[in-house]
C-alpha cells in the first residue's frame, strides 16, 4: 500500500514539473523557436531564433530547410547536402529568411542511424537486464534471478 | 549506445574496489543511464502528428530523471529499492556527464530546472560523433574480454555475494 502512494506521489511530482516546464519554457529559451516564431513571425524580426528541420535544396550561399511549419532560406556558406537534419541558430530575416550564426547539421544516414544505435543499446541492456533479474507477477515486483549468485565482476 | 558501453567501463573499474558495481547491478546503472533517453519517445509521437516535446523534456531533466528513477525503483522488492534507486541514480549521472560535453546549438542542459532555467554545455564533441561512440564500444568489448579472461584464470572461491 505505501509502495502504491510514494508511487503516486512520484508520478504527481513529475506530472506537475513537466505541466510547469510546458507552460513556462518559451519565457525561459536562449532563442525562439520555430513554434514561438511562426505564432508571431514579425514580433521576432531581427532577433536570434533556432529552426531545426531538413535541407530540401541548396544554392551557393545558402539553402532551403523544410521546418516543421513553414520552409526557410537559411543564409550560409557551410556545406550541406539535401536530406541534412540541421539546426540554425542565427538572425530572422522578413520573408522566411535566416542568417545562420551557428549550426548542427547531421546527415540523414547518421541521423537515422544514431536511434538505430539507441534502439541496439535498448534490447541488448534489456536482454541483460532479464538475464539476471525476474518479474514476479504475483507481487508485482522484480527480484534478482539467482539469489546468493556469486558472480562478481559484470560479464 | 555510447552510454551504456561507458556505464560499463566505469563500473568494471568501480567493481575492481566496490564490488557493488559489479555482478547483476551493473545492468542496474546501464538502465539509469538509459533512464533519460525515454526523451526520444517523441520521433514515434511525430511519426503520428504529435509534438509532445516539451510535454516530455522532463524525462531528459535531471529532477525528471530522479523522479523516474524513484518510480523505477520501486518496482524492486523491498530491501533493496535503496540500492537500486542510488544504482539508477549514479547511471543517470553518467548519461548527464556524457551529455554536457555535446556541441550544442540550442544551449545545452537545463541542468538544475525546476530551481534555475540556465542551460550548461561544454561544446566539446558533436552530438553524431561515431568515432567516439566506435572507440566506447571498442573500449567496453576489450574490457568485457579482460573480465572474462581474469575469470577464467582464477580457481572458483566462495566469495560473499556483491549483488543487491
Amino acid at each position: 500500500m505505501r509502495r502504491w502512494l510514494l508511487a503516486a506521489v512520484l508520478i504527481c511530482a513529475f506530472i506537475a514539473l513537466a505541466a510547469y516546464y510546458d507552460a513556462n519554457v518559451t519565457y525561459h529559451l536562449d532563442s525562439p523557436r520555430e513554434s514561438e516564431v511562426s505564432a508571431n513571425y514579425d514580433a521576432y524580426v531581427g532577433h536570434n531564433v533556432t529552426i531545426s528541420g531538413e535541407v530540401i535544396s541548396t544554392s551557393a550561399r545558402s539553402f532551403e530547410l523544410k521546418g516543421a511549419l513553414d520552409t526557410y532560406t537559411i543564409f550560409s556558406t557551410e556545406a550541406v547536402q539535401r536530406g541534412d537534419h540541421v539546426t540554425v541558430y542565427g538572425v530572422l530575416e522578413p520573408g522566411h529568411q535566416l542568417q545562420a550564426a551557428a549550426m548542427a547539421v547531421s546527415p540523414s544516414v547518421l541521423a537515422a542511424l544514431v536511434y538505430v544505435r539507441s534502439f541496439v543499446a535498448l534490447i541488448f541492456v534489456s536482454a541483460l537486464f532479464f538475464a539476471r533479474w525476474r518479474f514476479d507477477r504475483h507481487g508485482w515486483v522484480i527480484r534478482p534471478r539467482k539469489p546468493g549468485s556469486q558472480e562478481r565482476d559484470g560479464v | 549506445m555510447a552510454h551504456v558501453a561507458f556505464v560499463f567501463i566505469v563500473c568494471a573499474l568501480l567493481a575492481l574496489k566496490w564490488p557493488v558495481f559489479g555482478g547483476r547491478n551493473t545492468v542496474l546503472v546501464m538502465i539509469g543511464a538509459l533512464l533519460p533517453d525515454i526523451f526520444k519517445l517523441i520521433l514515434p509521437l511525430r511519426l503520428i502528428g504529435v509534438n509532445a516535446e516539451d510535454a516530455l523534456m522532463l524525462f531528459h531533466i535531471p529532477v525528471g530523471t530522479l523522479l523516474v528513477c524513484g518510480l523505477c525503483a520501486l518496482l524492486f522488492e523491498a530491501g533493496m529499492r535503496k540500492r537500486v534507486f542510488l544504482l539508477f541514480a549514479f547511471g543517470m549521472m553518467m548519461h548527464y556527464a556524457l551529455d554536457v560535453l555535446l556541441i550544442s546549438v540550442t544551449g545545452g542542459l537545463m541542468l538544475l530546472y525546476p530551481l534555475s532555467w540556465e542551460t550548461w554545455t561544454l561544446d566539446l564533441i558533436r552530438p553524431n560523433n561515431w568515432l567516439g561512440t566506435t572507440i566506447l564500444v571498442g573500449a567496453a568489448a576489450l574490457v568485457w574480454c579482460v573480465l572474462k579472461w581474469r575469470r577464467t584464470g582464477q580457481p572458483t572461491k566462495d566469495e560473499p555475494s556483491a549483488d543487491a
